[in-house]
């Protein structure tokens, strides 16, 4: 097992107090694994993320446990954090026209990781990062390398990202909705070139997104986030066409057609997505969902596991699945 | 960043066009005035229209323009009506006291500045913060003169560590005169430092909540080291050009500091002139301060530029 | 980012009183002054100078045996006389030239703001020299350049305000309705305007007491009879030996004065916009 995310909290603070944006959340990973985190924006998919990396928000505070290849991360001091980070975990992020530094040449940044946690000195890392970048099937690499980011096109920005997370080979890599940003005819692109690159090196993924097709095409198991809390998860083929979550359900129906461009927001369920930590007792899609009954509130979420490892968290689901 | 440079470097020939005319302006828009201040109110109209007529006053203002800036363009700044004696050594001599002085305090307060921003950007909303911002309102509110004549009663009249005032002369040596540059350097550039640290603050407050912090520390960067290779050099252009701004304020100030000092620079030049009545040295050095003032600013442009790849290709 | 407790009070919570009081002193003291002293300030009072602090003389008296107290009541008043005028300087030049600037658009607009880069290179006491070489000096000369060196600031935070404001929905329909150009950013634009505008005007108050203080230090500010700060401290320096103490009272006078001014302008910053306080 690479990653075992066993009841992952994470509180931040707020203006009014501590907050809680993620509860409950258990998933595992293995190596070379992909895995889908698919919700609505502010239902806690960059924290559960970020917790990951342990870049979470000052003040923030994490409980449960994130056992990396048999560690804890959770606690581990920052020192020791620091030599996993951009080594043995990777992650790039929503906005490559700002996640990189505008001021610093594309391979320099990309080398970055190279001298930091393989002593390479500059030359040798430099020649890395070209051969990277190349990997990443950029155009003109050794032109790119030399390259300010603002010459760079969003697609372009986003594969030297990806070039800067694959640098050192790491075990993990952390996709925080790596094409929203992006034209609809670069996204795919950019997908398959994550996946192709975690099939060479036997790299697992955690592809966030809050659209479902990406998710559907591109990762092994899925994991339905609502309001900070995980729905329902199990393999993203079983998940998808046979959904058992009302959530799921509603987001498989907000869906746009076949024909309608991919990537559009999924605001078509009607109400307005919860916040995170909303109804702490209780579910938190209660309210919105048309099966809502009083109960839902206040009553601890159970965890209903079903056939083929798939789990579902609702209190109207019974053991077989089915509606009650 | 060649053409960058030159199209700065037109601004500035513009701004100094601009300026000298402004200086020039405000002295000689009243053509009699000037002889009339410098025989007083008892002179006779007519020996005012003969001093005027001396000094070519009675001449029109787009001559007399003429006459001047071209002459300081050709290094030739006049005769001074009280010395007797050319301008342009007479200003020479005062700027081997002043030159040192400004750089000695803009490195007082740049070194300052930078230590106590960085500190509380690092810091930003703990104690260490507000402790150095509520350092900086002090400091802000303190007159750069009333600081000299404090520091001149601890370490001068008190401990009698460094002098009072006065100036050797470089032949004396560079010790001695480097103690009699400090004092009045340390209260030119608190004051701006004051001014400066919080500038420092607020850019790296605001480049550190950039996305690329995010990514630099996620590539396993420690929080100093993201702080000094990514933040700070990106916080550098607002803060060399509020710098450069500054700077006018730092030339001001010292005109007041060295007069505490009695200092023989620029300053205690123009001061002594306003009181002689000399009214073209005080315009050739107040010129001279704007045009340092501009070219200084001109290096900052092309310093933020060498920083800043951006700014190397924007049109106009 | 987090919003811990220090934070927060650096933010709102004690600026603004705190502010608010060393200003209420000022003013105060000014005012107290125009009624009473505990000596007329002027008085000379040689067989009693350079007294020490006393129950007679509470701050002690100067080289000429003058009341050091009446002497900083009164120079309040130099200091809040020029404060305020110069500052209604800068703002009727600056408000001016910044709408016309905002209204117009286009090369005035770009000239207007060039020219106010340019001003940037002249602080108020370079104004004040250029001034005073040629007319004397004088406080009306230090009053007049340290309104002209106010009006760049004020002009670009009118601009840049005016301009959003001007642009706005509901000018365009004022505009459509058939008001006329005057109207319009009397109803509209300088509301918009106004909150920026007072907390840079507090803060302009601020540093034309700094530039008074240095003027008249210079001896090219106030004159004798009027009696102001930055005179007392020309004259302490002279007894730095004997009465150093005379070089503190004044000095802390600016000094509290400036920095009373400077956490109100700071403190209405966060009361009046909150749009400013977020981009701090
Ligand atoms: N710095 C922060 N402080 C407090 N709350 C935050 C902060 N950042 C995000 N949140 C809240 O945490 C919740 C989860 O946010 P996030 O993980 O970014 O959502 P997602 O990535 O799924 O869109 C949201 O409700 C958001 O409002
Ligand atoms: S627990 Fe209740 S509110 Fe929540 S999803 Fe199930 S039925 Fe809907
Ligand atoms: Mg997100």
């Amino acid at each position: 097992m690479l990653l075992e995310v066993i009841d992952l909290a994470v509180d931040l603070p707020t203006p009014q107090g501590l907050r809680r944006v993620v509860h409950d959340v258990s998933f595992s990973l293995d190596a070379g694994e992909s895995l889908g985190i698919v919700g609505e924006s502010g239902s806690g998919k960059t924290m559960t993320a970020l917790a990951l990396m342990a870049l979470l928000p000052d003040g923030a505070i994490v409980s449960g446990a994130l056992r990396f290849l048999g560690r804890d991360l959770v606690g581990l001091p920052e020192a020791e954090m620091r030599k996993l980070r951009g080594d043995q975990i990777a992650m790039i992020f929503q906005e490559p026209m700002t996640a990189l530094n505008p001021i610093q040449r594309v391979g320099r940044q990309v080398a970055e990781p190279l001298r930091l946690h393989r002593g390479m000195d500059k030359a040798a890392a430099w020649a890395e990062a070209v051969r990277l970048l190349e990997r990443v099937r950029l155009r003109e690499p050794e032109r790119a390398a030399k390259a300010y980011p603002f010459a760079l096109s969003g697609g372009e920005r986003q594969r030297a990202m990806i070039a800067m997370a694959l640098a050192c080979a790491p075990k993990l890599l952390i996709a925080d909705e790596p094409t929203t940003a992006l034209d609809v005819t670069v996204q795919a692109r950019i997908l398959d070139l994550i996946a192709a690159l975690s099939a060479q090196s036997a790299m697992a993924t955690l592809l966030v997104s809050h659209d479902l097709a990406v998710v559907a095409r591109n990762c092994r198991n899925v994991l339905i986030l609502y309001g900070g809390t995980v729905m329902e998860s199990g393999p993203a083929e079983a998940v998808l066409s046979d959904a058992r979550h009302p959530y799921t359900k509603a987001l498989l129906d907000a869906r746009p057609r076949a024909n309608a461009p991919r990537g559009e927001r999924l605001r078509a369920i009607a109400g307005s997505a919860a916040p995170a930590g909303a109804n702490p007792q209780g579910c938190p899609f209660a309210g919105r969902c048309p099966l809502t009954l009083d109960a839902c509130r206040v009553t601890p979420l159970p965890t209903v596991a079903l056939e083929g490892g798939r789990r579902v968290r609702c209190l109207r689901v019974g053991a077989d699945g089915r509606l009650t | 960043m060649l053409g960058y440079a030159l199209q700065r470097f037109l601004v500035l020939a513009a701004t100094l066009a601009v300026a000298s005319f402004v200086v020039f302006g405000v002295i000689e828009i009243l053509p009699g005035n000037a002889a009339e201040t410098i025989l007083g109110a008892s002179a006779t109209p007519e020996t005012v229209a003969a001093l005027a007529h001396k000094l070519g006053l009675d001449q029109p203002f787009a001559l007399r323009y003429w006459h001047w800036a071209s002459g300081a363009l050709s290094g030739d700044l006049g005769l001074s009506y009280a010395y007797g004696s050319p301008i342009g050594p007479l200003i020479a001599e005062r700027l081997a006291v002043s030159a040192p002085l400004a750089a000695m305090a803009m490195a007082i307060a740049a070194t300052l500045a930078l230590l106590g921003g960085v500190y509380a950007a690092g810091q930003r909303g703990k104690t260490g913060d507000v402790a150095v911002m509520a350092a900086s309102q002090v400091g802000l509110a303190i007159p750069n003169f009333w600081l000299a004549l404090v520091l001149v009663l601890i370490f001068a009249v008190h401990w009698r560590l460094a002098p009072a005032g006065g100036f050797p002369g470089w032949s004396a040596g560079i010790g001695p005169c480097l103690a009699a540059l400090i004092l009045p350097a340390i209260a030119l550039g608190v004051v701006q430092a004051a001014v400066l640290a919080r500038v420092t603050r607020s850019a790296l407050v605001e480049t550190l909540n950039e996305d690329f912090i995010r990514t630099a520390r996620a590539k396993g960067l420690s929080r100093g080291a993201t702080l000094w290779r990514h933040a700070l050099p990106n916080a550098m252009t607002p803060i060399l050009t509020i710098m450069g701004l500054r700077f006018a304020d730092l030339l001001a100030g010292a005109i007041v500091v060295e007069n505490v000092f009695v200092l023989p620079g620029l300053g205690r030049l123009i001061v002594q002139s306003i009181g002689n009545r000399d009214a073209l040295v005080v315009e050739d050095c107040v010129m001279l301060i704007a045009v340092t003032v501009i070219a200084i600013n001109f290096l900052v442009d092309l310093a933020c530029a060498a920083i800043d790849p951006r700014l190397r290709t924007r049109e106009t | 980012m987090s919003e811990t407790g220090a934070r927060r009070m650096r933010r709102g919570g004690l600026s603004l009183p705190l502010g608010a009081a060393l200003a209420a002193l000022l003013i105060g003291a000014a005012a107290l002054s125009l009624v009473w002293t505990p000596y007329p300030p002027a008085a000379l009072d040689i067989p009693h100078k350079l007294a020490e602090p006393s129950l007679a003389h509470w701050l002690g008296s100067d080289s000429l045996g003058r009341d050091i107290l009446s002497e900083i009541l009164a120079g309040a008043r130099v200091s809040i006389l020029v404060g305020v005028i110069a500052v209604a300087i800068g703002l009727g030049l600056g408000v001016a030239l910044g709408l016309l600037a905002a209204a117009r658009g286009g090369l005035l607009d770009q000239a207007i703001m060039k020219l106010s880069d340019f001003a940037f290179a002249f602080p108020a006491l370079l104004w004040a020299i250029l001034l005073t070489s040629t007319y004397g000096p004088g406080v009306v000369n230090a009053i007049a350049a340290i309104g002209v060196a106010n009006a760049p600031i004020f002009a670009r935070l009118t601009r840049a305000t005016a301009k959003g404001a001007l642009a706005s929905d509901y000018v365009l329909a004022a505009r459509a309705a058939g008001r006329g150009s005057l109207a319009i950013i009397f109803d509209h634009v300088l509301p918009n305007i106004a909150p920026a505008l007072i907390v840079q005007a507090t803060i302009q108050f601020a540093i034309a007491i700094l530039a008074e203080a240095a003027l008249s230090y210079l001896g090219l500010g106030a004159q004798p009879p009027l009696v102001s700060w930055g005179r007392m401290l020309a004259d302490a320096q002279n007894w730095m030996y004997m009465a150093p103490r005379l070089a503190i009272f004044p000095g802390l006078a600016v000094a509290l004065s400036v920095f009373g001014l400077n956490l109100l302008g700071d403190g209405l910053r966060d009361a009046l916009d909150p749009k400013l306080r977020a981009r701090r």
